[in-house]
């Protein structure tokens, strides 16, 4: 456990040294407050702008760090040989995984925080109201983004950083696809059908997580609907994570 | 010293010859504008992804497209196309409303504005959308109501929209009145006055507001011609032949400003003003 945190810290501290999360977040924030100048032009529209613009930012921002940032994140200990180092002392290589993957999911509840906090100020500030299904949907947003970072760290742990940038980045397009996936089986034949029938439940739906419509038209989530949410992520990612490990177990160093 | 001094020189002359070749660009474009329509120099026509592409391809951010494409809308509208046509409006429309099906406010203004630019049918279709999309909104049936009423003369279903609208628990109680109204028997103006001055007391957006209030401003600009009308025939004998007589016979000094740009015309048997698309 205490290597598990060791590992997470030093990720943690590495990542936020990197001056490209900065420029990253800055942008983030100044996107969260552009949503002021497009919501006053948008006929008073302006709460639903601002809610689907901000809780688009954060995700889109922090995506943007999981693909510089987590794409490389055991890669980059390889290439520069510094995971000898690390998996020459008594470490399991599942640690290591583990460390990693907590490390960047760290980084990420910072700047969650620090964006949402921008974002919650602006929805005070335009006097929107703040509902609990705002806050959900942070929280939905922020399980999502720590399923990408299990899926960039997956391949992250046997190929080159763009390939892993683009592979987490097919996973995200596939992940939100499902309802087009499943409306093109319907209309397809008996064997295709069942192959995007099967393609359906093994590969991430990432539309899931995706609560966005729900909190502008104030739909409340139900019990079940949280609890297999939080369930369906936390299995898939310790898979995703085993995965991983067994990658690198099957590495030479 | 002599060679930086000559690749400092080089480099300022072909940046005199970039600003040039801009300059030039730009007195091109404004040449063009001057042949054509003043405004075209800055006009870009919104490019619409198909529906289908919309329904697939937008992953994840469907209600931030929805909201790309409406202030795309809002800014094609409100900067005015110098065609005159506003072709992309019907596809806007559609498209917002296909990949954020329950944001209300495009289809009231879709039913507000694409009928005075021609698209009737699509206005009407719209708000049939927007019925099952957002079955508690008041104002989507009411605003059909009177695209049905006004544009189609189709009273049947106006009376039926306007019912429905009446029915929803949101609807303030003013619309309830346009329920009960004989559509056969009411006058066409005084129910189109009534039915504007619902909207100006009690639509929840400005926009919606200030567009009513142009349409009664029409209405009563109207009634002040008439009025004229009545005066010229006293001074002459006769009612105008057109509205340009009540100018040239001394009874107005200059037309007022039609808000919602609607050509009228007179009848020169009765002085009764009316819209040229009666």
């Amino acid at each position: 456990m205490k290597a598990v945190i060791a590992i997470a810290h030093n990720t943690f501290r590495e990542s936020i040294r990197d001056r490209l999360l900065y420029a990253i977040l800055f942008f983030g924030l100044l996107l969260m407050l552009a949503t002021i100048i497009l919501g006053s032009i948008s006929l008073e529209q302006d709460v639903k702008v601002i809610k689907d613009l901000g809780l688009a930012g954060i995700f889109i921002i922090n995506f943007l760090i999981i693909l510089s940032v987590g794409t490389n994140l055991v890669s980059k200990e390889i290439d520069r040989k510094s995971i000898y180092t690390v998996l020459t002392k008594p470490i399991e290589r599942s640690t290591f995984i583990i460390g990693k993957f907590f490390g960047l999911a760290a980084t990420l509840f910072v700047t969650t925080a620090i964006m949402s906090t921008v974002f919650v100020a602006v929805l005070l500030v335009k006097h929107a109201g703040l509902s609990p299904l705002i806050f959900a949907s942070l929280v939905f947003t922020y399980i999502e983004l720590l399923f990408l970072v299990a899926i960039a760290l997956m391949f992250s742990s046997f190929t080159a950083p763009v390939a892993s940038a683009l592979y987490t980045l097919a996973f995200f397009l596939i992940g939100h696809s499902m309802t087009s996936l499943t409306r093109f089986g319907e209309q397809a034949g008996p064997f295709v059908r069942g192959t995007i029938t099967a393609g359906t439940h093994l590969l991430p739906n990432l539309e899931k997580f995706n609560i966005k419509n729900q909190v502008v038209y104030e739909v409340a989530l139900s019990g079940p609907q949280v609890l297999w949410t939080v369930v369906y992520a936390a299995t898939y990612i310790t898979v995703l994570i085993i995965i991983a490990t067994n990658i690198l177990k099957r590495q030479e160093f | 010293m002599v060679r930086r001094a000559t690749v400092w020189f080089v480099a300022l002359v072909i940046f005199a010859a970039s600003v040039v070749a801009q300059v030039n660009i730009n007195n091109l474009n404004t040449a063009r504008a001057v042949k054509r329509t003043a405004g075209i120099n800055t006009y870009n026509e919104p490019f619409v992804l198909p529906e289908k592409v919309l329904a697939n391809g937008v992953v994840g951010f469907r209600n931030l497209t929805a909201d790309y494409y409406w202030l795309s809308l809002i800014q094609y509208f409100g900067a005015g196309d110098p065609f005159g046509e506003y072709r992309q409006l019907p596809h806007l429309l559609n498209a917002i409303t296909a990949l954020d099906p329950k944001f209300a406010y495009p289809y009231t203004f879709g039913l507000l504005i694409l009928p005075d630019q021609g698209f009737v049918d699509e206005a009407i279709a719209l708000g049939e959308k927007g019925l099952v999309e957002v079955p508690h909104s008041w104002e989507i049936p009411y605003y059909l109501g009177y695209v049905q009423y006004r544009y189609k003369k189709d009273l049947v279903k106006a009376g039926e929209a306007f019912e429905r609208s009446a029915q929803s628990p949101e609807a303030p109680a003013a619309a309830k009145i346009l329920a009960g109204i004989n559509f056969a028997r009411a006058g066409q103006r005084e129910t189109a006055i009534a039915i504007w001055k619902v909207a100006a007391e009690s639509s929840e957006n400005e926009y919606t507001r200030e567009r009513a209030k142009e349409y009664l401003e029409h209405y009563a600009i109207i009634d002040f011609y008439e009025e004229q009308a009545r005066a010229y025939k006293t001074r002459y004998g006769r009612f105008p032949n057109t509205l340009e007589e009540l100018k040239t016979g001394g009874l107005i000094r200059d037309f007022p400003p039609d808000p919602v740009n609607i050509e009228l015309k007179i009848d020169p048997k009765t002085g009764s003003v009316s819209e040229v698309l009666d």
